[in-house]
């Protein structure tokens, strides 16, 4: 009896490791044929195999010299990293006062937070269209970093609230009978002590900037200035399309958040059930 | 310190993020709601007040079309997301070797950027050079390629865009749903004799329905307010058969140039998915205090 249970185990948990494998294996298909693309030469991505044929691992640096991928990558990651920077110049003062002041205002102030999430950007894109055209800020970088920053503020916010929540009010109590003041120990004793929250704030906070199509794609309109993703759609949509010379690109545009999405896996699961993130 | 002093020190820190929010989403809900009673020019400006023309025109079959675009890719792609979703949940809470690889592997998607998903997915649905073409030609299985980008099958082939974007998401999820059932009520129902499909219906699904009811409105948020791989992978096209909402206000505004009738779309836009994501606050409860 003993021995047909476990063998009936075994032959469930053979199924179940079949099954993981061939739904990873199907995940892993548009992967897999950007890669096949990225290695091919010029004829022979019009001559696709299912296996790979050719490794032309060149064809990841050629892509920095024949377009413009250079500057569009460095565009994205100015965007991105300033967009961060300001994430975090209004959202750690804006984060802890919640978790820390009681004031009249406070949950007014924290369901506008949840309520900017009900407003997607597409919905709103018309007024501030027209609003950047009107002060004369279309075209310009810092309309993509501003607009950038906004949509990943609220998550951030949100975030550090919770983050802050976790640490013991005695720890800047302290610092404050010693004659600091509450930003003094805001910047001296909660921000050391708060690194893992602010590392996975600013990891995401980066992420979702990076990933922004939609704004810079309404805002620029100088090819010079388009962040990485807009510039291989562009590149993707042209009538002649190097099919080898974007599956590269698309392959190194999707790094950096890879690298990011794999070092704070870990902590994902806690933000996402939040509700936030797109 | 005086409540007064204290609230005033609260407003400095929370001063800078609210000028900035309340500047990109605040102020525009108002300008929407203005401009889309208005005859409204992206390039040229504000023409003069029409009251509820914009709205009537949506009564007609062409927005009915894009009510209807947006339902079909809302509801299948979501309900397909949570079933693989679900599956793959399943899957991954076993016992396996080298399970952390394959979950690691299973969330992949997840982590590439939208515009990205819709790049790759144009390469592998390309009706000459793409991979399934040529692998169903290599084997003989069709003899004409098939025109996965066509008025026929583009609705499907962005649906299966969707649901391997969505699915490692819903995979997530439910895997935690499922890691927070105690183990003891399974192995008391299988003192009882109950086998696992027994165990599946009366403990495991009542366990995770939050989380399923939860999963399900996320996902459908995220449908019904997708552009980025949309637009990269058809632009809507072709011939509308791709046309969900945020897609017709972009190109409403942005290739028509009519930024009045693209705000009422807008508007409507607006009033589903906040009626969504107000549902989603009621089941999550999230905590305000």
């Amino acid at each position: 009896m003993s021995l047909h249970l476990s063998r009936q185990r075994q032959v469930s948990r053979a199924g179940a490791l079949i099954g993981s494998c061939a739904l990873v294996f199907l995940f892993a298909v548009p992967l897999y044929t950007g890669l096949l693309g990225a290695l091919a030469s010029p004829a022979g991505v019009a001559d696709l195999r299912p296996w790979p044929t050719e490794f032309r691992w060149q064809n990841f640096l050629e892509v920095w010299k024949q377009v413009a991928f250079a500057r569009f990558m460095l565009n994205s990651l100015f965007y991105a990293s300033s967009a961060c920077g300001l994430v975090l110049l209004v959202s750690i003062p804006a984060g802890y006062a919640v978790s820390r002041f009681r004031f009249p205002g406070r949950s007014a102030y924290l369901l506008a937070i949840l309520a900017t999430q009900m407003v997607t950007i597409s919905t709103i894109i018309i007024p501030l269209f027209l609003l950047v055209v009107r002060v004369g800020l279309f075209d310009r970088a810092i309309t993509v970093i501003v607009f950038s920053a906004a949509l990943a503020a609220p998550f951030a916010i949100w975030m550090l609230r919770n983050y802050f929540d976790t640490l013991p009010p005695d720890l800047e109590e302290a610092a404050m009978v010693d004659g600091c003041s509450r930003l003094r120990a805001l910047l001296s004793v909660v921000l050391p002590v708060a690194r893992p929250g602010l590392a996975v704030t600013t990891v995401l906070a980066f992420t979702m900037a990076y990933n922004q199509f939609f704004v810079p794609l309404v805002m620029l309109s100088t090819t010079d200035r388009y962040p990485a993703l807009v510039g291989v759609y562009t590149l993707a949509r042209q009538v002649m399309v190097s099919w080898e010379v974007v599956m590269a690109a698309t392959l190194l545009v999707i790094v950096p958040p890879l690298i990011l999405f794999f070092i704070s896996q870990r902590h994902l699961v806690g933000g996402l059930t939040t509700g936030f993130d797109k | 310190m005086s409540v007064g002093r204290r609230s005033l020190v609260a407003f400095l820190y929370l001063g800078p993020s609210a000028l900035l929010l309340a500047s990109v989403f605040l102020f525009p809900v108002g300008d929407l709601a203005w401009l889309s009673v208005h005859d409204a020019h992206t390039a040229g400006g504000v023409k003069g007040f029409v009251g509820w023309a914009h709205y009537r025109e949506l009564l007609g079959p062409e927005f009915f079309h894009v009510l209807r675009t947006t339902a079909i890719w809302v509801s299948i792609s979501t309900l397909l997301s949570v079933a693989v979703g679900l599956v793959g949940a399943l899957l991954l809470n076993r016992d396996l070797s080298c399970r952390g690889t394959l979950r690691a592997l299973a969330f992949l998607p997840w982590a590439v950027p939208h515009a990205m998903v819709g790049v790759l997915w144009r390469w592998l649905a390309h009706p000459q050079y793409g991979l399934i073409n040529r692998t169903l030609l290599l084997i003989g299985l069709v003899s004409e390629p098939i025109g996965f980008l066509s008025v026929k099958y583009a609705m499907a082939t962005a649906i299966a865009m969707r649901v391997w974007k969505g699915a490692p998401f819903a995979i997530l999820a439910i895997l935690a749903g499922l890691q927070a059932i105690p183990p003891e009520r399974y192995e008391a129902a299988a003192v009882d004799g109950a086998d696992s499909w027994d165990q599946f219906w009366a403990i495991t699904l009542p366990g995770i329905r939050g989380v399923l009811a939860t999963t399900v409105l996320i996902l459908a948020i995220w449908a019904v307010t997708t552009f980025d791989m949309l637009w990269v992978l058809t632009e809507g096209g072709p011939l509308g058969a791709t046309e969900i909402l945020p897609i017709a206000i972009y190109r409403l505004a942005f290739t028509a140039y009519d930024a009045g009738r693209g705000a009422a779309i807008a508007v409507v836009g607006l009033g589903i998915s906040s009626g969504l994501a107000m549902l989603y606050y009621h089941f999550s409860k999230e905590r305000i205090s």
